[in-house]
């Protein structure tokens, strides 16, 4: 079986929010919806003081919540381990996002939303909408580029190798804080990692076996 | 809360208490007005209250869910999916709740004592009581809010229905009042206990329970929690019921001020339920 997983190396991150634009541009994500954030944090007083960065995005997790609650079967996790919605079948009755312990999906509600408000939609929004149609009323999320996978799988390129079929937020991260594979590969690179510096979820207690792994 | 403070430190749920979301506080709590009256309308044989119960469900609380759809017209789907989800389960039981109570009313309208009435005041009963628990178990089963996770949440809101049924029908003269009374209070003493036992529970659990607990005892919380739920819809109805079974009469004012105290004070312990939901911070630094 084949399990899609990232790893977030929190010692290579330079917090450029790279990974948020790229995600957005992407995906051409309306104004106020995020896919990937960044949440930064600080603990101790001066002078010791521990700057927190956490690149943080849908988990694609195992055991998903979002999944469990759904009551249309619009969220569904495919056979690699993404975690899709069919905002054909959405209802936008948010059980999703409540039930989300990462607060990774956000609920579409405007779809007269514009970069620029009162001048009109640029030709980047306009090219958006006809390529990514956002339907509004409907939850959204991170689906880990799975356009991106699935048209380089077709043409026999492995996810997180080559980087047409990679999440355009691995390719864009300039310092290579992000990788991308099968996770059941135990010689894929995301395995290593995850063995050779313990890699670990946000919040495992949460039971939901997420896919995305922080190593440090 | 500040952009910069999303999921950094404790983060409260809005999606069912802000903007919209309102909706759905006031279309759970419809579930247990309505169902909690139908309830004690079976118990005490009042057909007023049973149709009182029902049409809450109907318009009130079937309405609001309507008024909440983004998506009207794709509402039919969310009945989908009852082997995993709260909601599925919940609108599945309404639905139902709503078809066997229409027949229960006709058949004790037409036939009363029949096999059929009978038959339908069972199922209605069934769905009535799901439509009550369902409410606590679509929050108790959202595990990222570790203070709605909890299974005494669908306990107290049945609870909490019965009583407010049970004053309901003894307003509408459906109920005789000396026993209404001791019933109303064994089940306003019950409901603090668990009131007190779930904060106490949140009070000593992981931080983020702690937290929420403390928003509803003494932090953004605290005026909804003692003025709602402690004064109105429980001190007040207390003494209230405690004077009606001494004197064996409760004075149709003091009975509809029951009813209101008990309404408030259901709503009020919704919404504090529902606004002091907090999820725990993703990164360490969290606080």
């Amino acid at each position: 079986m084949t399990r899609f997983a990232m790893v977030i190396d929190l010692k290579k991150c330079i917090s450029c929010y790279a990974c948020m634009i790229a995600c957005k541009q992407e995906h051409f994500i309306p104004p106020g919806l995020f896919w990937n954030r960044l949440l930064i944090s600080e603990t101790g007083e001066y002078p010791r003081v521990t700057r927190w960065t956490y690149p943080v995005l849908c988990n694609h997790c195992k055991e998903a919540a979002c999944v469990d609650v759904c009551p249309t079967g619009a969220s569904r996790r495919r056979p690699d381990g993404i975690v899709m919605i069919d905002a054909d079948k959405c209802t936008g009755c948010e059980y999703c996002v409540i039930a989300c312990p990462y607060q990774q999906r956000t609920f579409y509600g405007d779809d007269k939303g514009e970069y620029f408000p009162g001048q009109g939609l640029t030709e980047y929004e306009i090219i958006g909408k006809k390529l990514y149609p956002f339907q509004s009323g409907t939850v959204t999320k991170c689906n880990f580029c799975a356009e991106r996978i699935d048209a380089g799988t077709k043409k026999g390129l492995k996810p997180g190798i080559d980087r047409a079929a990679t999440p355009a937020c691995v390719i864009t991260c300039p310092p290579k804080a992000r990788h991308f594979g099968d996770l059941d590969d135990p010689e894929s690179n995301v395995a290593r990692l995850v063995r050779a510096r313990k890699g670990r979820p946000l919040r495992p207690e949460s039971g939901t076996d997420p896919s995305v792994f922080y190593i440090d | 809360m500040k952009p910069y403070e999303w999921m950094v430190t404790y983060t409260p749920q809005t999606v069912w208490i802000e903007r919209k979301g309102v909706l759905i506080w006031l279309s759970l709590y419809a579930g247990v007005l309505g169902g909690g009256t139908y309830l004690a309308s079976l118990y005490f044989g009042s057909l007023h209250g049973m149709i009182l119960g029902w049409l809450v469900i109907l318009l009130i609380k079937s309405g609001l869910h309507l008024a909440h759809a983004k998506r009207p017209g794709r509402l039919w789907r969310m009945v989908l999916r009852p082997q995993t989800s709260w909601i599925s389960r919940g609108l599945i039981l309404t639905g139902l709740f709503i078809v066997f109570g229409a027949l229960q009313i006709a058949a004790s309208m037409r036939a009363p004592g029949s096999g059929a009435e009978l038959f339908f005041m069972i199922a209605a009963g069934i769905c009535a009581f799901g439509v009550i628990v369902y409410s606590g178990f679509t929050m108790s089963s959202v595990g990222g809010i570790p203070f709605w996770n909890s299974a005494l949440l669908p306990t107290l809101f049945l609870l909490w229905a019965v009583l407010t049924g049970v004053v309901v029908v003894t307003a509408m003269g459906g109920a005789r009042v000396e026993t209404a009374a001791l019933d109303i209070l064994v089940l306003l003493v019950a409901s603090m206990f668990l009131i007190v036992t779930y904060l106490s529970v949140a009070a000593y659990g992981e931080p983020v329970m702690k937290e929420s607990a403390k928003a509803v005892m003494k932090g953004r919380m605290a005026p909804v929690f003692f003025i709602g739920v402690v004064l109105v819809g429980t001190v007040i109805p207390l003494v209230t019921s405690f004077c009606g079974y001494r004197a064996g009469m409760l004075p149709v004012s003091l009975s509809f001020v029951l009813v209101f105290c008990t309404i408030v004070g259901g709503l009020s312990l919704t919404y504090a339920a529902l606004k002091a939901g907090l999820y725990s911070p993703l990164s360490p630094g969290g606080r």
